[in-house]
């Protein structure tokens, strides 16, 4: 850690709160919150249903300073609503990414939703299909989005198409990734297609070990916010590029993806087709040995993007 | 309206647009005259994996053929497809390499 860090001792990032987590990451006392709760710019929709509101609408964002450099910040706090997109909440994270735009800045986005908002459903999928413009226009105009996994509520529905659009991802074993979540999929499909309350199911089909596995995520890290914060300064020293060579070079790594393990029922069996040794065992790994002993054989996108 | 009735009605001078599976492909000429690609999915269906990969390679043959003509999305579609093979192989990526080249919305 460098001097510019103030942040000590070990913090779990799944149990964090939203403004713990940018406390943690960003070098000590450098942020400053844009649209703070005092301003109170609640959901115009919540009322409606009578339920509860919050004075950030559930997202924080702003600037800091990330091992010395200026980065801009957003962090979902899945305590409230699940970290869902509404209105308010999304159009501070597309006003952030336009912002991010204009003055060629990067940003870290802490994600932690379960998706939209049910209450205001449109409101949340018009803000989903903003952000994702957003990040891509903010990324071709060569600025680098990380995406920080790791909390509570995963990265479900819109939340993973955004969390798709990023320069990279950090996960954690606890992060998830994906469109439709376990109780989605089972209400919509049945308890056959999957039972949500199979939680190693859920873990190694949507978790952030699988997700590292297929390339799905760029590094994984223990749950813990130095960690991250020690990853997401290693990320934004990365490339970022996003031109036709990197589309091209991605549509080729998710083709491959299903040429190679397209007929896989389960998780594991993605595993042994990697030639991974002995992948029944990869979900009680711990960290540093899972790493290791998958380093040569998952998926990755270093080379696309 | 049929996806026929529908590309009969906006494209009187005539198109060639195919229906592959599910999977709207193919180009057409403006009222104007300039050439249109058109690109969609039909009858409701789901988005997954296999058709999500496959519209974004259209796309990106699209971008790289790069004759200047818009694309028309034409979209008849439930949703995802919710599904535990679609979330295995990564169905968000999947769409968003979709996204990345081409529409930006979900």
């Amino acid at each position: 850690m460098t001097a510019a860090t103030a942040n000590s001792g070990s913090l779990s990032w799944y149990e964090a709160s939203a403004r713990q987590r940018i406390e943690a990451l960003v070098d000590g006392g450098s942020f400053n919150e844009f649209i703070g709760p005092e301003l109170r710019e609640m959901s115009p929709h919540l009322s409606i249903f009578d339920l509860p509101e919050q004075f950030d609408d559930g997202i924080v964002i702003g600037r800091g300073r990330l091992d010395g450099s200026p980065v801009l910040v957003a962090a979902q706090e899945g305590r409230f609503m699940g970290g869902a997109f509404g209105e308010v909440h999304g159009a501070k994270l597309t006003g952030l990414l336009r912002a991010a735009c204009k003055l060629k800045q990067d940003v870290v986005i802490l994600f932690d939703t379960g998706g939209v908002r049910l209450q205001e459903a449109n409101a949340g999928e018009l803000a989903i299909s903003e952000i994702m413009r957003a990040v891509i226009e903010a990324r071709r105009a060569g600025v680098k989005v990380v995406g920080l996994i790791g909390g509570r509520a995963g990265c479900y529905g819109g939340g993973s198409l955004i969390a798709g659009t990023c320069s990279s991802l950090i996960i954690s074993e606890e992060g998830r990734i994906s469109v439709s979540g376990p109780e989605v999929i089972e209400t919509n499909k049945g308890v056959e297609e999957f039972d949500s309350r199979d939680r190693a199911l859920v873990w190694r089909t949507m978790g952030g070990k699988h997700r590292y596995l297929i390339g799905g995520a760029d590094k994984f890290v223990e749950d813990d916010a130095s960690a991250f914060r020690q990853a997401a300064v290693e990320a934004l020293r990365g490339r970022g590029r996003c031109d036709l060579a990197v589309l091209d070079a991605e549509q080729q790594r998710l083709e491959r993806r299903l040429r190679r393990f397209g007929e896989a029922g389960d998780a594991v069996a993605i595993w042994q087709a990697m030639s991974i040794d002995k992948p029944t065992d990869i979900p009680g790994l711990p960290t540093d040995e899972f790493r290791r002993r998958v380093a040569d054989k998952r998926e990755h996108a270093d080379d696309a993007r | 309206m049929t996806l026929d009735e529908i590309l009969a009605g906006l494209f009187p001078n005539g198109s060639n647009v195919k229906l592959i599976g599910m999977e709207v492909a193919g180009k057409a000429t403006l009222p104007g005259g300039g050439p249109i690609h058109v690109l969609g999915i039909a009858q409701g269906a789901p988005l997954g994996v296999d058709e999500a990969i496959a519209l974004a390679r259209r796309v990106i043959e699209i971008i790289e053929s790069d004759d200047g003509a818009p694309i028309l999305f034409l979209l008849d579609s439930a949703s995802q497809r919710m599904s535990r093979r679609d979330e295995l192989l990564g169905l968000n990526e999947q769409k968003d390499e979709f996204h990345l080249s081409g529409p930006p919305s979900e």
